[in-house]
């Protein structure tokens, strides 16, 4: 044996080490990813969610949005307003994943409802800022991890997940657990060591947005577009929502023009009476009472639309 | 192609498949190939110019060699430097001094139109200037025969690990690797994977994630941030840049050993310098020598000899400026290069020696030692405050706020803790390589040892992702 040959032997000890450690760290996030944050929680209850809302009784009303949804929608709230207006009996759902937006809530919506046919009557996506636009951020890692399966996977690198690094990120996230959750052990573990780190994260988030902003493309609204035309074509209504901010964001007129051109509602939320910066948590999420306000007027909103959707329903029954 | 992508690394493993398979023309063909695609990756019309700064040089060598007229040789070679300097000039400095000129004519009251054209800065085009720029020297000082193959020399310019952000190599030290048939040495792959793991490790786990920290502080209304944010974040752009541009350097140095080829060692554990002429001797080592060689000592030669001190000072403050401005066309690069070569200047009137040779770090006592590296890391700090600034104001407010505000925030804890958790175990293993004098210690020792650290990497790099992939800063240089 040559002396090159044997000492690529012997640093392949090495290299084998290192690939069971990290087999190690698979194995270990296999068996406790539920346990790394409330998001992943959320995301595993999913499936029960959709199984709830087919079981449910009275109009279908499925929330989707991310941690805004959470934080500003209390379900109870909305029911009995909507109940006040004459619109019951309902089933209210929430599916709200942190820090997404509308590439994960097409995918949310296709994987676990469109795809399990456990569909709602009514479909409220919440969304700020520029969370509709066609540039808003992709994470291959979450689409690719969560909320697909492998026959999934050519239409999403068609319609997503363009370039090359992002399919491979896809592809690993949906192969390996601790790949898929490296940015939540990120978090965890600086949140544990390093002194008041969700404040400076927040810092470093907005700089970070400030830069991401600067360079996104122009606005576009395809992906809305499909979206919207998917629930169509499946009978589902959808009404879109604008969400509140501490500093009220400006909305691009095209997503009203997008909604209504498909048929749909659009409700312009973002001020409402009674809540100012005040009733925010931080600089996303509104606190308890604020959240408690918002629902109130939400659910007074949501009559109409939803309404709409019950009576076409019945008419729909009626004919049948 | 970033190192740090996974489409780069595809490209590697396929480039490393043909590389074994094939014979050595064949490698060379094949690596220039790969070479090229590597480049025209990110901008297919760049190659254009690279291949025509390569014609360019290698016809410019082959005539002046084939010449003995000492005036037609020294033709030759002002050409084809002004060729190449005029392609930098243009991409790279061309708006910087065309605004510069109106600014100044429009101070005097006489306004002046200066067409504005925005050049797309090829990515890498300092690099193989200066590279090719070297090879013509050594050429023209019959240092170095020049190169008949054109594949070779192509090659040569083009190589792929270290074509966009160096080290710069030597034709002296690449030619001959590139000329004669490789060979398979006995520690290739270990030191090839020691070069690549701890590369990855300094540009994304250290690089990477500090550059959250210091974009945050230097992108902040100066005038909100107090001293110590301003100190935090010039701690961690100085650990970023580091981490940066070193660990490239790294991983151009692994891939090169994976291929059987040696490249310039880059990066001698900087802030680890005791004085300014230390540092300069352990950061950036292939440009520092590249100015040395071809400015320095040529400045230096010039007039009467031994140079006098002023011609000296004269020629470190010159050297320096260019150095300065060879990294960006700004003020503050400008500025940064000539607080170096005050640095310089300053460290050897108070130096004892004449040389401005710093002690050997033998003779000094651990304290002694630790203390001069302290107070080095400050004052090489102070000069990236200078580097990343956006503004000549920027660099004033920030000093002041330095000066003037002590106020401690939860932000000055979180960054400085995140400081120490990206950056502190690779100052540790610094301080022990350094300690050993041995930039491969690490794999002179136990393999067991060894398999820990670059678990430890493995583990590093996989959970703490940067919250955003960054390009290598040296790119834009």
């Amino acid at each position: 044996m040559s002396s090159s040959t044997s000492s690529f032997r012997a640093e392949l000890k090495v290299v084998a080490v290192v690939l069971l450690v990290l087999a190690g760290a698979e194995l270990v996030m296999r068996l406790g990813e539920q346990f790394l944050s409330r998001d992943v929680k959320h995301i595993q209850e999913i499936p029960a969610i959709s199984q709830s809302l087919a079981g449910g009784k009275g109009e279908k009303i499925l929330f989707i949005g991310n941690s805004q949804v959470r934080a500003g929608i209390n379900p109870e709230v909305i029911e009995q307003e909507l109940k006040a207006r004459g619109v019951a009996p309902v089933h209210i759902e929430r599916v709200f994943p942190d820090s997404t937006s509308l590439p994960d809530w097409y995918r949310v919506f296709k994987h676990y409802f469109v795809g399990t046919s456990r569909l709602p009557e009514v479909l409220v996506l919440c969304f700020s800022d520029i969370a509709l636009q066609d540039s808003s951020a992709i994470d291959p890692t979450r689409l690719g991890h969560y909320y697909s399966s492998p026959s999934e996977m050519p239409e999403i690198m068609t319609e997503d997940v363009h370039d090359f690094d992002s399919r491979a990120e896809f592809v690993l996230a949906s192969l390996s657990y601790s790949f898929a959750n490296r940015m939540r052990v990120r978090t965890r573990a600086l949140d544990a060591i390093v002194p008041d780190y969700r404040d400076s994260a927040q810092l470093i988030n907005r700089d970070m947005k400030r830069e991401s902003y600067g360079k996104l493309g122009p606005k576009s609204y395809q992906r809305l577009s499909r979206f919207l035309a998917m629930a169509k074509s499946e009978g589902v209504r959808v009404v879109v929502v604008a969400m509140p901010q501490p500093v009220v964001y400006s909305l691009d007129p095209q997503i009203k023009t997008v909604v209504e051109g498909a048929g749909m509602s659009f409700l312009d939320c973002r001020t409402v009476s009674g809540i100012s910066a005040a009733s925010f948590a931080d600089e996303m999420h509104l606190a308890t009472k604020g959240a408690s306000v918002y629902s109130h007027f939400l659910g007074r909103e949501l009559a109409g639309p939803v309404g709409k959707a019950a009576s076409r329903d019945n008419l729909t029954s009626n004919t049948r | 192609m970033l190192f740090n992508s996974y489409i780069f690394w595809i490209f590697f493993a396929i480039v490393f498949v043909l590389y074994r398979r094939l014979g050595h023309r064949g490698q060379n063909y094949m690596l220039l190939a790969a070479s090229y695609i590597f480049y025209g990756y990110w901008d297919w019309r760049f190659l254009f110019l690279m291949l025509f700064s390569t014609v360019v040089d290698y016809t410019a060598a082959l005539l002046i060699a084939g010449t003995g007229s000492r005036l037609k040789r020294k033709s030759v070679l002002v050409t084809s430097i002004v060729v190449q300097l005029s392609l930098l000039g243009l991409f790279k400095y061309y708006g910087f001094f065309s605004q510069q000129l109106a600014s100044l004519f429009g101070f005097v009251g006489i306004p002046v139109y200066v067409p504005v054209l925005k050049f797309l800065l090829p990515v890498g085009i300092s690099f193989y200037t200066f590279q090719t720029m070297s090879y013509m020297l050594d050429v023209y000082r019959d240092e170095y025969p020049a190169e008949k193959s054109f594949v070779n020399f192509a090659l040569f310019v083009s190589f792929f690990p270290h074509l966009v952000a160096g080290p710069l190599v030597r034709a002296t030290k690449l030619l001959p690797q590139i000329a004669t048939p490789r060979v398979r040495r006995p520690n290739d792959f270990r030191e090839g994977l020691y070069y690549i793991a701890i590369g990855l490790f300094k540009k994304v786990f250290v690089g990477d994630n500090l550059a959250a920290v210091a974009n945050s502080i230097f992108h902040a209304n100066p005038h909100s941030l107090t001293g110590l944010e301003c100190i935090a974040g010039i701690y961690a752009f100085a650990f970023q840049i580091y981490c940066d541009f070193s660990g490239y350097s790294s991983i151009a140095q692994g891939l090169a050993k994976w291929l059987n080829i040696d490249l310039t060692t880059n990066f001698n554990l900087p802030y680890f310098a005791t004085s300014p002429t230390e540092f300069w001797r352990r950061w950036h080592i292939s440009l520092s020598t590249w100015f040395r060689d071809y400015l320095y000592i040529p400045l230096l030669k010039r007039g009467p000899q031994p140079a006098t001190r002023a011609r000296l000072f004269a020629s470190l403050i010159v050297v320096m400026l260019l150095s300065g401005l060879w990294h960006g066309a700004a003020w503050t690069f400008v500025l940064w290069g000539l607080y170096h070569g005050v640095l310089l200047i300053g460290y050897r009137l108070i130096s004892r020696k004449k040389s401005g040779v710093p002690e050997p770090q033998s003779t000094l006592s651990l304290a002694s030692f630790l203390v001069r590296v302290v107070v080095m890391f400050q004052l090489v700090c102070l000069g990236w405050l200078l580097f990343r600034a956006e503004s000549i104001s920027q660099v004033g407010i920030m000093l002041s706020r330095i000066v003037l505000d002590f106020h401690w925030t939860p932000f000055v804890s979180s960054a400085f803790a995140m400081i120490l958790f990206f950056a502190g175990p690779l100052v540790i293993y610094e301080f022990w390589v350094e300690r050993h004098q041995d930039l491969l210690s690490l794999i002179r020792i136990d393999w067991r040892v060894r398999a820990a650290i670059y678990s430890y990497c493995a583990l590093m790099l996989l959970f703490f992702p940067p919250p955003v992939s960054n390009v290598f800063i040296y790119f834009q240089f």
